[in-house]
């Protein structure tokens, strides 16, 4: 059942209409949630997978309850080493499943050819998202920033929460937690809130990604597209990703809504940023407060690390030194979880390269801004930082676009190898699949989501602004968007689109 | 204490109004690199430890919840 399915759709009609009927009690209202939870997880996968998420849960709340015991104790070394028993267990649960299927099945065709049969590994729905909110959890215990939960149903209902859990947004248990032992009712604004980012989200999804999902395809399929085609296709290309991603996270975010939650955001605006480390401010958000409260903040104030890090004259360098260490490993680890190959290696290292020689170069930057009397704060320069940022991060694409690191790097040579600009203007880029209404289609959404992006990122509230206009505007927009939808979605067999890409990871 | 604690956030930002901004981390006003190089001048300078847990947006939103924290980490020590 994808997300976009009419399956889908209904699933979520009957759910919604279920759950606020259920609303007198909390009880009654997180049964309904639980059932709902397990019927999607059903429904998207197997019962492997909801056995997988089951022991989890389970684990992970007596555990959460031990350690906690342990920590009002103040029994240290007990507590320390329950706390990483158990995250390293999950951790490396995610690592099997998500990186040791290759060799799984080298393993299963050697049994097989000895006439030993062997069900192929299952890939558990949601593992990558809902495991790390477990470690945050039991990490959080330790910390003392959060009491264990003792009703198990009630978290239960959080980890398995059916919005989120095939493509995040990144829940910790210490933001969203309290939302789940809440009654929710029905509320129209909140309903009229909800369904209108839910429209976003599938205008940008059926719309945008998938139609321009076709032309990526086509162009990279042909060996002989080089130079500024095969740029201007990645940059395509980081649209597609965006919108898919960004697009389900909206549909994600206006169900919860609906439904009473408010989860973590996971984007703002991040082709607006102006530096590489500005667009991790603005990317995957929720994964990224996971990566730097959990990883980069506690590398960065190791022990180990500070002392090495003293052994560097300098005070900044100090710091410097210990920032670009957390940096490489955060990035690597970014990199990794996105998947297996060395492309992703190379990727995560491309982004820490930026990241920390922004923080190295610093000062130096800043210095020579001043000797050449460059304003930071002029719009030409502002600009010029966000095209330079995007073009980096387009190149940074190839990499994970690619299928190895070896094709990634093919990918680049292909872009740098000709200076053909012409290719974008002539009619090439129309060979490949879309023809120029729907080319042309493609384009004015873009614009239509970066100006939505720049008034996000200038603080207005754009829902909020509809919601104030008069009824005819209000409806007429409405069916706009839900026309759009239908009338000029890709749709594959079934209606049931292609995939969003993010809920491979 | 006070004044030392100042001195080590504007020499981190100068352009950054301590005094009157309320909402450091929530509106992002510091940066993660800012609030290691605050953390670490702090440890050297009051000879504390602050430890990655510590690193929360109620002990940097404000210069306030910066000095209480390191009173905070006075006392433990």
């Amino acid at each position: 059942m994808e997300i976009k399915s009419l399956s889908y759709i209904l699933f979520l009609l009957v759910t919604i209409i279920i759950y606020f009927a259920s609303c007198r009690k909390q009880s009654a209202q997180r049964l309904v949630l639980i059932i709902a939870n397990v019927s999607f997880i059903l429904f998207v996968s197997d019962v492997r997978s909801l056995f997988i998420i089951f022991f989890l849960v389970t684990l992970a709340y007596f555990m959460g309850i031990i350690i906690e015991k342990a920590v009002k104790e103040k029994n240290k070394k007990k507590s320390k080493v329950l706390m990483w028993i158990t995250v390293i267990f999950f951790i490396s649960f995610l690592c099997y499943f998500k990186y040791f299927k290759e060799s799984f099945e080298i393993l299963r065709e050697a049994f097989a050819n000895n006439g030993f049969e062997i069900s192929s590994l299952l890939t558990p729905i949601g593992l990558s998202y809902y495991s790390l909110s477990l470690v945050a959890y039991i990490i959080d215990i330790y910390h003392k920033k959060h009491p264990a939960e003792r009703n198990y149903l009630d978290f239960l209902s959080f980890v398995t929460f059916f919005p989120a859990i095939v493509e995040g947004p990144f829940g910790l248990y210490r933001s969203i937690g309290k939302q789940f032992k809440e009654v929710h009712y029905y509320d129209w604004d909140r309903m009229v809130s909800g369904l209108q980012r839910i429209l976003w989200g599938y205008f940008k999804k059926v719309v945008i990604a998938d139609r321009i999902g076709i032309i990526v395809l086509g162009v990279l399929g042909d060996e002989n597209a080089v130079g500024l085609l095969v740029f201007w296709i990645m940059v395509l290309y980081s649209f597609q990703i965006y919108t898919d991603f960004s697009g389900g996270i909206d549909v994600i975010m206006g169900v919860s809504e609906i439904m009473g939650f408010k989860l973590s955001e996971n984007f703002n605006a991040p082709f607006m940023a102006k530096s590489v480390t500005e667009f991790w401010q603005r990317w995957h958000m929720s994964f990224g407060e996971v990566m730097e409260k959990y990883i980069y903040f506690p590398i960065v104030l190791n022990k180990s690390v500070i002392k090495f890090s003293k052994k560097i004259k300098s005070k900044y360098f100090q710091t410097v030194f210990s920032a670009t260490i957390a940096s490489v490993i955060v990035f690597v680890l970014v990199g990794i979880w996105h998947g297996t190959g060395w492309n992703y290696v190379v990727y995560g290292c491309y982004q820490a390269f930026f990241v920390s020689s922004a923080v190295l170069l610093g000062p130096l930057y800043k210095k020579a801004k001043t000797a050449l009397k460059i304003d930071d704060t002029c719009i030409s320069w502002q600009i010029f930082a966000t095209v330079r940022t995007f073009v980096i991060l387009v190149f940074g694409r190839m990499l994970t676009r690619a299928k190895d690191l070896e094709q990634g790097i093919s990918l680049i040579k292909r872009t740098l190898s000709a200076w053909n600009p012409h290719v974008i203007f002539d009619g090439t880029v129309l060979r490949y699949g879309l023809d120029y209404k729907n080319y042309y289609l493609v384009i004015c959404c873009i614009i239509l989501v970066m100006i939505v992006d720049v008034l996000h990122y200038r603080g207005m509230k754009i829902r909020e602004t509809i919601m104030k206009q008069d009824v005819v505007f209000r409806y007429a927009l409405y069916f706009a968007a839900l026309f759009s939808i239908i009338i000029f979605g890709i749709y594959g067999s079934q209606y049931s689109a292609a995939s969003f890409i993010y809920q491979g990871f | 204490m006070e004044e030392k604690i100042m001195e080590i956030l504007t020499e981190v930002r100068p352009d950054v109004d301590f005094e009157n901004e309320k909402s450091l981390i929530d509106d992002g006003v510091i940066e993660s690199f800012d609030v290691i190089q605050i953390v670490t001048s702090l440890m050297d300078e009051f000879d504390i430890a602050i430890d990655a847990d510590d690193i929360e947006p109620e002990n940097f939103n404000s210069f306030e919840d910066i000095c209480k924290l390191v009173q905070d980490k006075i006392a433990d020590n």
